[in-house]
């Protein structure tokens, strides 16, 4: 299924302007054509007309493509020669100014007001020979202007003689070509990299001289041809002969402009472009410019990647720190409660073992009391109080002899062990009774002094 | 172009890159260097400390070392106090003051002892105890948890030397459950001649 809406369109269009017609063909941005030629019946005498003639062959042929060369045979064309001293080492800026001062005088045309393209031809006899073509920029603008209403854009203005290669053999470094064009005969030879042109003009009445004179320069010259517009002029013999009134030679001879111009970008004939707004200072400007700034973005790229890498590194061990005191923390406490546990359970383990035989002792104690007190009392001494108050339990009694209540208290200390009571000393009272003195009452104290290692003072030691 | 013009024309090429460079180096470059010359301080800082994430797995270690020990602590504790309930024996637990009660008034029966007041104290009327029973007391309260209350039975009887003698001795060897807190002897009035050796007791027990 085939969409015509749809046809690509061509990368560049090739437009032949004659006076009479005009001969299109289409390339691919290689250079090579990939369309039929097509016949216009529109022609250009005038550059002043550019403009309209290629509104007319829009209007009478498909969408050109995205951009149009222009090999317009009106296009005024120029020899100029200049002393080689003034404008070796020129730059081309300075140079195109001299060739414009020095074209003035010959047509008159302001160079303020046109557009003029050069090509260095020769040095010869300390003398540079330029070829030069021009067009007035009202006209060049309007060209512009016309095609961008094409929806294309001028690739470039040129004059269509003088295309830098051979037609019979594209290949070869050496040949030798004469073209015929309306008011010029352009004579053109290479010889390995060496490219040479002479332009000879046909109101110059020994132009057939000077033509024999040049082509005695190029004896070798084996290859020859000659392009013939539809003007025929008389000239030496060549071998091959090409006639662009012919179509196979002008798809030949097109195709190989196409080629060149698409190809080569510094193709050796003056081509007139349309100003460009490129301006390499503007862009040296900007290039520096903009590598500084990507120099300076890059340098603080990388230190805030630094900083960014080193404020994650320092927030990620700043939170490993605060793990690290947190379990420290964790440790210390856990230490606590373990050496704190661990002593508890020594002092139960401890307590364990003693504290049944302490409960047996404590409920045996008031009999052993009273069995030691009824053992070791002597028949003289008589007990005959027993009293509590909380630590303190206090015997009385009355005995004959104070030291019967010496000897019961020793007694006491000695067959009371383990109870938890510490003996004081009698206190002995006479009694008077008696003429000698006596009998004497007694008072034996026992003071309770807790189970050891049970008391409270020995717990919070 | 002379070389004047060329190195005019080169310097106005260069122009915007050297004063954006120098903008940039001398005003801002700092400002950026400088927050990363710090955050790299703090880091180198803070690894001089010793704070790695290597050191976490030892710690973390450690302290489930120590957590393992405590449980284990912990379960000895429990065992521990369990144990230690057991050797408390009467004293931890609710023991049944009433069988207690009525084994004390036959054993007073069976010595000849006559009980002429028995009382049970509320803790507020206990007073002090002695040290030995308070340390008891502070023991079981805190290693076993018990309540700081005891309940206190206080007999008083009457009766010789000799049976109360027994009477303690039985009470301490039959398994009764109870602990003498106070013991006292008087002398007993207001009885005659047939009564020779009678004394008035009085015996505070924990039960």
């Amino acid at each position: 299924m085939k969409f015509s809406g749809f046809k690509k369109r061509p990368a560049y269009t090739l437009l032949f302007i004659t006076e009479v017609k005009t001969f299109r063909i289409d390339a691919d941005r290689k250079g090579v054509l990939i369309s039929e030629l097509e016949t216009i019946e529109q022609g250009c005498e005038d550059p002043t007309r550019l403009a309209k003639t290629i509104l007319k062959i829009s209007e009478q042929s498909p969408p050109f493509g995205a951009k149009t060369w222009l090999l317009f045979l009106r296009l005024p064309a120029h020899l100029l020669s200049l002393p080689t001293m003034q404008v070796q080492g020129v730059d081309d800026e300075m140079l195109l100014q001299a060739l414009e001062f020095e074209l003035e005088g010959i047509t008159g045309q302001s160079s303020m007001d046109s557009r003029t393209a050069f090509q260095l031809l020769r040095n010869e006899d300390d003398m540079s020979e330029y070829w030069l073509t021009q067009i007035d920029q009202l006209s060049l603008d309007d060209t512009v202007k016309a095609l961008k209403k094409c929806k294309s854009k001028l690739a470039g203005l040129l004059y269509p003689g003088g295309l830098p290669m051979p037609l019979n053999a594209p290949e070869d470094f050496d040949w030798l070509r004469l073209e015929a064009w309306p008011n010029q005969l352009y004579a053109l030879s290479q010889k390995e990299d060496d490219l040479t042109m002479q332009a000879f003009s046909f109101d110059n009445h020994h132009w057939q001289n000077e033509l024999e004179q040049w082509l005695m320069d190029f004896p070798d010259s084996t290859l020859s041809e000659a392009l013939f517009n539809n003007k025929l002029e008389v000239l030496p013999e060549t071998r091959n002969q090409y006639h662009l009134n012919r179509d196979h030679d002008l798809i030949l001879w097109l195709g190989l402009w196409s080629q060149c111009l698409i190809t080569d970008k510094n193709p050796s004939v003056p081509i007139i472009k349309p100003a460009g707004s490129y301006n390499p200072d503007m862009m040296w400007m900007a290039g520096t410019g903009v590598g500084a700034l990507a120099l300076c973005l890059l340098h603080a790229g990388w230190f805030i990647s630094q900083s960014n890498h080193y404020q994650f590194e320092v927030d990620r061990l700043t939170k490993i720190d605060q793990s690290m005191k947190g379990i420290r923390k964790q440790i210390t406490d856990s230490r606590g409660q373990k050496d704190s546990l661990q002593k508890k359970l020594d002092k139960l383990q401890n307590d364990a073992e003693r504290i049944p035989e302490t409960i047996v002792n404590l409920q045996q104690r008031p009999a052993k009391l009273l069995k030691a007190l009824a053992l070791g009392r002597d028949p003289n001494l008589i007990i005959e109080t027993i009293e509590n108050s909380k630590n303190n339990l206090v015997i009385n009694g009355v005995t004959l002899e104070p030291l019967l209540a010496n000897q019961l208290a020793v007694y006491l200390q000695n067959n009371l062990p383990n109870l938890n009571w510490h003996v004081q000393a009698p206190v002995k009272k006479d009694m008077k009774l008696f003429d000698g003195g006596g009998p004497w009452s007694f008072e034996i104290t026992l003071i309770d002094e807790g189970i050891p290692g049970f008391s409270l003072k020995e717990k919070q030691s | 172009m002379t070389p004047e013009q060329q190195r005019e024309q080169w310097l106005k090429r260069v122009l915007p890159g050297l004063v954006i460079s120098v903008i940039y180096f001398v005003f801002i470059s700092n400002i950026v260097s400088d927050k990363a010359k710090k955050a790299e301080e703090a880091y180198i800082k803070l690894m001089q400390r010793g704070i790695s994430s290597a050191a976490m797995p030892g710690l973390q270690s450690q302290k489930n070392s120590l957590q393992n020990e405590l449980v284990k602590l912990k379960t000895l504790d429990t065992e521990t106090q369990n144990s230690l309930s057991e050797k408390a024996g009467f004293l931890y637990g609710k023991s049944n003051s009433n069988e207690t009660v009525e084994q004390i008034a036959d054993i007073f029966a069976q010595h000849h002892l006559r009980i002429t007041e028995d009382a049970v104290l509320s803790d507020s009327k206990t007073g002090d105890l002695p040290s030995s029973i308070e340390d008891i007391r502070n023991w079981l309260h805190d290693s076993l948890q018990t309540e700081k209350t005891i309940t206190l039975q206080q007999i008083t009887f009457v009766g010789r030397y000799l049976d109360v003698y027994a009477m303690l001795s039985h009470l301490s060897k039959n398994g009764v459950k109870a602990l003498p807190v106070f013991l006292t002897m008087t002398h007993l009035d207001g009885y005659g001649q047939e009564n020779t050796g009678l004394k008035k007791w009085l015996l505070t027990l924990w039960i």
